[in-house]
């Protein structure tokens, strides 16, 4: 610690960290677009899912126990809110160790909500996630409208909250048309 | 520091060995000018890759070259064509950091990681950069620099990336490369990676040279994978890649895979080839692994069962591995088990794992898994049988209890020891914003043939408050005089770490106490992450 500003990096931390306190935390950049395959081989595109409502898209793994609590309390609102136009796209992050295990996990977790294989962490990387889990609320613009790491009890009801304000907003006209344009 | 990492490196080390010890005349390797170590790879007289060194030039470097003009080439049309898009294009900026920063009051070490990554976007293009400062790493070196940077063009059916990038082949038999900052592990390749994605089809062109822990190799690797969907179940793909490996020469792997997926049936098949040049020793000759999965479904359960052959097919050069196959035991997420978890070793290893997970009522789930590794001698290397129940109830409180029973023989794992291990997991919900969770861990090893007993306990005991705040106590015991891991005198661990969630973006960690030297495993590759006694900070921030 003595020389703790001769050291270039140590200054740069403690640079972001002021500077990280300073942020607001509205965070309106846009969500990039990706195309995967689910767990039945049928690939999936977020723009084709986005224009019939908010999409909330969570990176979980198999061995990530506050993940999977977190999409089993989503599960219990998402049959509810999908009459609504919401989707949920759970992004798994298992590497080619445990591929194997998902689907079966799935299965006994009785998720109704589509899982996308990210197997070498593409769109883990595309979406800078540090950790796991990692959950992130796509309005029907295709703007970031939320992001949230890790999980505790509880957590869902400002997940909730988010998807509620914006179920209540209209889609623009670009995010009409890019749906029109995908066919969907 | 002192702490060693313990990667998947046995013939990569025995290879260096073998030719440490025996002359050069002795081993086959001809005799080379001053300069050209590049090319000193083991070659008998008439082979024929006894080559000049323009051929080898070609040999090595043509496939790039053809590679980076069809980039190029790609690149134009694309741009091109997305001139032509009147779609207005957005730009957008967005970066993350992560540090890392702990200090040690009894070795009076700071270690200090920060990762720094900018991704721009615009239209068809992006760009990534990522910035990387260690002072000093786990390892006690100290270094910085621009270490992560490309360049993305996106434009359907085709994706090109000149740069740096990751890539996986098939379930990772013959490529693979991937970051994991946890296990302090990155083998990025530095190339040009092109994916046509078309109505089924899905062909990989790449090229570039590996990032091992400090330095970059200088012999690049070129691959082409591809893919068809023949039908909506049924996917053929077939895989080809070759490099050089310094003191071997040149490496090939090729091979094939299958995916057939039914309502009530999954499989997977996966084989792939390794061709070395012809040498004298063991480790020198061909080499293949085997990879089978298949999962069945049926009323509530689900029976996932998977095969594995590997004979010499660790695929690696100096200290860069560049596959990874399934490992085909259990990634825990418990600390003690995963501390003695088994190191995959590609040169000679073949096992079974088989997990049955189950549903019997609504609030319980019953999961059963075994794992069973051995040599091709069949002599046994590692073995598991873990159960685990879950009874959840609602909106109160989850149940879980787990039993593991493991044996293992790698040959960091003296005494040929054997652990059983009881776990239990309680989680009560207070009220719908706070919750306590209490966790008891205990790992009772005997080794030596029950001469010598002993028993680690990790006890933890969780704090939260939604959407802010948690607070955990971790308390580690053993009754070990001298471990491995070890060899302190230490018996008594104690953590307090304090987890905040700041605005929306931040998330900061402060753990005061100590915390044990432990394996950290994922994948079958581990490493030993250094004992703590003193204060940590971890700080994620997204802009």
């Amino acid at each position: 610690m003595k020389n703790l500003f001769s050291k270039p990096a140590y200054f740069l931390g403690i640079t972001f960290i002021l500077f990280s306190l300073t942020w607001g935390n509205e965070i309106r950049s846009k969500a990039p677009n990706f195309t995967t395959e689910d767990l039945d081989g049928r690939k999936v595109e977020l723009k084709t899912v986005l224009p019939s409502g908010p999409v909330l898209i969570s990176f979980w793994a198999t061995s990530c126990k506050p993940c999977i609590q977190e999409l089993s309390a989503v599960q219990k609102f998402y049959t509810e809110y999908k009459k609504k136009g919401f989707e949920v796209l759970a992004i798994n992050v298992d590497g080619p160790r445990s591929l194997s295990a998902v689907k079966p996990k799935v299965k006994g977790l009785k998720w109704e909500f589509p899982v996308l294989l990210d197997t070498n962490k593409d769109i883990y990387r595309k979406y800078q996630v540090l950790g796991i889990p990692h959950t992130v609320i796509v309005d029907q613009n295709g703007d970031i409208r939320y992001t949230h790491t890790t999980y505790r009890a509880g957590d869902e009801k400002l997940i909730q909250k988010k998807i509620d304000e914006l179920l209540g907003e209209q889609p623009t006209e670009t995010s009409k048309s890019e749906g029109e344009k995908s066919g969907k | 520091m002192g702490n060693k990492s313990v990667f998947r490196d046995t013939v990569n080390n025995s290879l260096n060995m073998i030719n440490l010890q025996k002359p050069a005349t002795d081993t086959g390797i001809l005799p080379l000018p001053p300069g050209e170590r590049e090319y000193s790879f083991p070659v008998h007289e008439g082979h024929p890759l006894q080559e000049t060194a323009l051929s080898l030039f070609a040999i090595r470097y043509f496939s790039f070259i053809i590679l980076f003009s069809s980039f190029l080439i790609t690149f134009s049309l694309i741009s091109y064509s997305a001139a032509q898009d009147t779609e207005p294009n957005t730009f957008g900026i967005s970066a993350t950091n992560q540090l890392e920063y702990s200090t040690d009051n009894k070795s009076h070490q700071d270690i200090f990681h920060n990762w720094t990554d900018l991704d721009l976007n615009y239209g068809i293009y992006a760009a990534n950069l990522r910035y990387e400062a260690h002072q000093p790493d786990d390892l006690g070196k100290t270094w910085q620099r621009l270490s992560f940077r490309n360049l993305q063009l996106t434009s359907e059916p085709f994706a090109i990336t000149a740069g740096n990038y990751y890539v996986i082949i098939g379930r990772g038999l013959i490529l693979r490369s991937y970051e994991n900052r946890d296990l302090r592990y990155d083998n990025n390749l530095d190339g040009v990676k092109g994916i046509v994605d078309f109505e089924g089809f899905n062909l990989t062109l790449l090229g570039g040279t590996a990032m091992g822990r400090y330095e970059r190799l200088t012999d690049p690797l070129q691959a082409a994978d591809g893919k068809i969907s023949a039908t909506d179940w049924l996917t053929l793909g077939g895989s080809y890649l070759r490099t050089h490996i310094t003191d071997l020469g040149l490496v090939r792997l090729y091979g094939g895979n299958a995916k057939l997926s039914l309502p009530h049936l999954d499989l997977y098949a996966e084989y792939a080839k390794k061709d070395n040049p012809p040498g004298e020793y063991l480790q020198y000759k061909d080499g293949e692994g085997k990879y089978l999965s298949a999962n069945i479904y049926a009323s509530g359960a689900a029976l996932t069962f998977e095969y594995k052959d590997y004979m010499r097919f660790d695929f690696s050069n100096q200290d860069v591995t560049f596959n990874n196959p399934p490992a085909l035991t259990r990634e825990h997420i418990y600390t003690l088990l995963n501390r003695h978890a088994h190191i995959l070793d590609l040169s000679d290893e073949r096992g079974i794992q088989a997990e049955i997970t189950t549903s019997p009522a609504e609030q319980l789930s019953i999961l059963v898994n075994h794992s069973y590794t051995t040599d091709r001698k069949n002599r046994l290397l590692f073995t598991e049988v873990y159960g685990e129940t879950e009874y959840d109830i609602k909106d109160k409180a989850t149940v879980k209890a787990g039993f593991s029973r493991m044996e293992n023989r790698d040959k960091d794992e003296p005494g040929a020891p054997y652990w059983l291990a009881p776990i239990v997991d309680l989680t009560y919900d207070l009220n719908p914003t706070n919750s306590v969770n209490f966790i008891l861990e205990h790992l009772w090893t005997s080794k030596f043939e029950g001469k010598v007993t002993f028993y680690e306990q990790i006890l933890s005991l969780s704090l939260s408050h939604s959407p802010i705040a948690s607070l955990t106590f971790a308390y580690e015991r053993t009754t070990e005089w001298k471990t491995k891991q070890d060899w302190s005198g230490k018996k008594n661990w104690f953590m307090t770490t304090l987890d905040l969630t700041v605005g929306d973006n931040h998330n900061l960690s402060l753990g005061v106490g100590s915390r044990r030297k432990g394996k950290v495993c994922s994948g079958g590759i581990c490493v030993d992450k250094p004992a703590l006694d003193g204060f940590e900070i971890k700080l994620l921030s997204r802009f």
